[in-house]
């Protein structure tokens, strides 16, 4: 919030609706707002989590993030570019440089394909689309096997299918399928919850050291405020798709001023400790 | 058929035992405890032949007693919980001892068994969505128990499925008799499927993760009505989850699992100020807290839980310890008893003594 670092990502006052079902042939559609007027900055290399419950937008906001949808009003400006006035193509280039980390590491890895083609799909996508330039069989190899030590996987892992790894190390080539186009910019949308505790610490750390190493910026969703107070720098609250509260994580969590925080904060298990 | 309830309630107290007590259970002046299982082994067919994933579990549960279960997948809570539900595998062998009020579980035939479950022990899964029934409206399903276990028509059995659905508040319950999972959200789901559980009024009530997929809020209200329905009804509540917070929170005891076997039992109290197992004590430390200062590393436990046919020898959490030796990979450690905080008389009497099995706790404990 301050002119200092480079912003990033600055989303302004974007607002999405979603159409509801008609409830009978004549009515008029109705829809649900997902999203209202939230806006926030994210400076690169640093850290924003989005907390609130589920159907309070989080997951909605990261989507127009990854510029996956166009909000109804407002704007999504990513290193001062709208995303979604870029034509098709050039979208497409510009994803390399935004990623994102979904949360069933069981869900998310497609258990047909090998780790190799899982890694290096983003580089067929974005890249080889892009420019004309073609990346020769082992150069893709190269890069994923690069990702996969950057996460703490052996290069052997790559001829393997999902179904062969633990959910922690399915998480890990998740990750390492974000980094693998060098972004600036991470989407991680709860990453860790589906996650055992002592997995999840290793993640956790993992996310923490590839911040540091390359100066990435995370856009966290995570309804568990003790993750997001350990790995980020900022926070906005969601609720009913606004923003209730914003602020340094610091501030938030050691006085939260709205009641809906304050209620958030008190329902985590052992919060009295 | 009729009869097949068993009804806390209606139970009269301490010094009526409803059957024998077996002399080699608990200390003879206690009463039959309400749950007692003894050297619990389960081994389950895999590519790899038959192999044992539960390696001796024991443990004792009274009346009204809140009993939790921690530890990583792959642990066996989830097992140990299916085991005493008589929900294992067809191919799953089974052998040591089951006791429900005195009865023996385990070697009961299935039509037996059907008439045990749901009725003297009921059963909340993690998934509300794929564990009720998507084709059946939620009376109905609140109704089977009922028409199963008390013989109820289905006129009284509807009346009684109302009564049920207004006792865990389930917002608008008479309109919503009528209504499908699908209609409903996750934490109305999970309130039917309590309902459900509670329709026979169980003796216990075993909860396998029953919030891991609710909002945190949500979780808050679901677990605050699991222990007032337990604390009303007089049950044995027994709570798996990996949430050590919701434990403190939620039960008066802990077991932590580790390798198919208990590696550490305390009171809730006891054990949030001492831990002695070096696995416990790494599952607390990786932890992330409110507090933590941004950025810095959680402390995590190396490796990961081997599979169940690759147990090395001796204390199964040997080859994740940071202070594992030779000893350790000798003999699977036995239980030590540890002195506990709480010296009460009643704390004892209801083994919320402290134990742990590491042949190194005392070692660790002066190091520390």
């Amino acid at each position: 919030m301050s002119a200092g670092p480079e912003v990033l990502l600055d989303v302004q006052h974007v607002s999405q609706q979603y159409p509801l079902p008609k409830a009978s042939l004549l009515a008029k559609a109705g829809h649900i707002q997902a999203l209202k007027d939230v806006s926030f900055k994210l400076a690169s290399g640093k850290s924003l989590g989005i907390v609130g419950e589920s159907g309070s937008g989080k997951s909605s906001l990261a989507r127009l993030v990854m510029a996956l949808e166009k909000p109804t009003q407002g704007q999504v400006l990513f290193k001062g570019q709208d995303l979604n006035a870029l034509p098709a193509h050039q979208l497409r280039a510009a994803r390399s440089d935004f990623q994102m980390v979904f949360q069933d590491p069981y869900g998310s890895l497609d258990p047909r394909q090998i780790i190799l083609r899982i890694v290096s799909e983003p580089l067929h996508s974005t890249l080889q689309s892009a420019s004309s330039q073609s990346l020769s069989q082992q150069d893709l190899k190269d890069r994923a096997i690069l990702a996969l030590t950057e996460v703490g996987l052996r290069p052997s892992d790559l001829n393997k299918y999902p179904h062969e790894f633990s959910g922690g190390q399915r998480q890990r080539i998740a990750i390492a399928r974000a980094l693998i186009t060098r972004p600036s910019l991470i989407v991680a949308d709860e990453p860790v919850s589906a996650l055992d505790v002592s997995v999840q610490a290793q993640v956790l750390n993992l996310l923490m050291d590839l911040q540091d190493r390359f100066g990435l910026s995370y856009l966290f969703v995570s309804h568990d405020l003790a993750v997001v107070n350990l790995m980020c720098d900022d926070v906005i609250v969601l609720q009913h798709g606004q923003v209730v509260e914003a602020g340094s994580a610091e501030d938030i969590f050691k006085n939260a001023q709205h009641a809906y925080t304050q209620a958030l904060l008190a329902a985590i298990p052992g919060y009295s400790m | 058929m009729v009869f097949a309830t068993y009804s806390i309630l209606a139970c009269p107290e301490p010094d009526k035992p409803i059957l024998m007590t077996t002399p080699s259970l608990a200390s003879p002046t206690q009463q039959t405890p309400l749950l007692s299982v003894r050297d619990l082994r389960v081994a389950l067919q895999t590519a790899n032949g038959l192999v044992e994933a539960l390696r001796g579990v024991s443990f004792t549960m009274q009346r009204g007693e809140t009993l939790g279960l921690i530890g990583e997948s792959g642990c066996g809570k989830s097992l140990t919980a299916l085991a005493v539900m008589g929900l294992l595998p067809e191919r799953a062998h089974v052998s040591g001892s089951v006791q429900l009020n005195g009865k023996e579980l385990t070697q009961l035939n299935d039509a037996a068994l059907c008439k045990v479950r749901g009725a003297q022990m009921a059963m909340i899964f993690q998934e509300p969505m794929t564990a009720l029934n998507p084709l059946h409206p939620i009376w109905k399903q609140i109704a089977e128990p009922l028409q199963l276990h008390q013989g109820m028509g289905l006129t009284a059995a509807k009346a009684r499925a109302l009564e049920l659905l207004e006792r865990v508040q389930l917002p608008r319950a008479k309109e919503r008799l009528g209504a499908y999972p699908h209609q409903l959200s996750g934490g109305q789901r999970q309130r039917v499927m309590i309902s459900i559980a509670l329709a026979c009024q169980p003796d216990i009530l075993i909860a396998d993760e029953p919030t891991t997929a609710l909002d945190v809020t949500v979780q808050k209200e679901v677990l605050s009505l699991i222990r007032q329905l337990v604390a009303e009804d007089g049950m044995g509540l027994l709570l798996i989850s990996h949430d050590l917070g919701l434990m403190r929170d939620q039960v008066s005891r802990v077991m932590v699992m580790y390798g198919g076997t208990v590696v550490e039992s305390a009171s809730t109290l006891d054990l949030f100020q001492k831990r002695a197992h070096p696995y416990t004590q790494g599952l607390f430390a990786a932890r992330p807290q409110l507090g933590l200062k941004r950025g810095s590393r959680l402390q995590t436990i190396p490796g990961k839980v081997p599979e169940i046919f690759n147990w090395p020898e001796g204390c199964a959490f040997a080859d994740r310890c940071p202070h594992a030796e030779a000893s350790c990979r000798k003999a699977v450690p036995t239980p030590e008893k540890i002195a506990s905080n709480l010296k009460t008389e009643a704390d004892a009497m209801r083994g919320h003594e402290h134990w742990v099995s590491c042949v190194k706790w005392q070692h660790l404990e002066a190091s520390s």
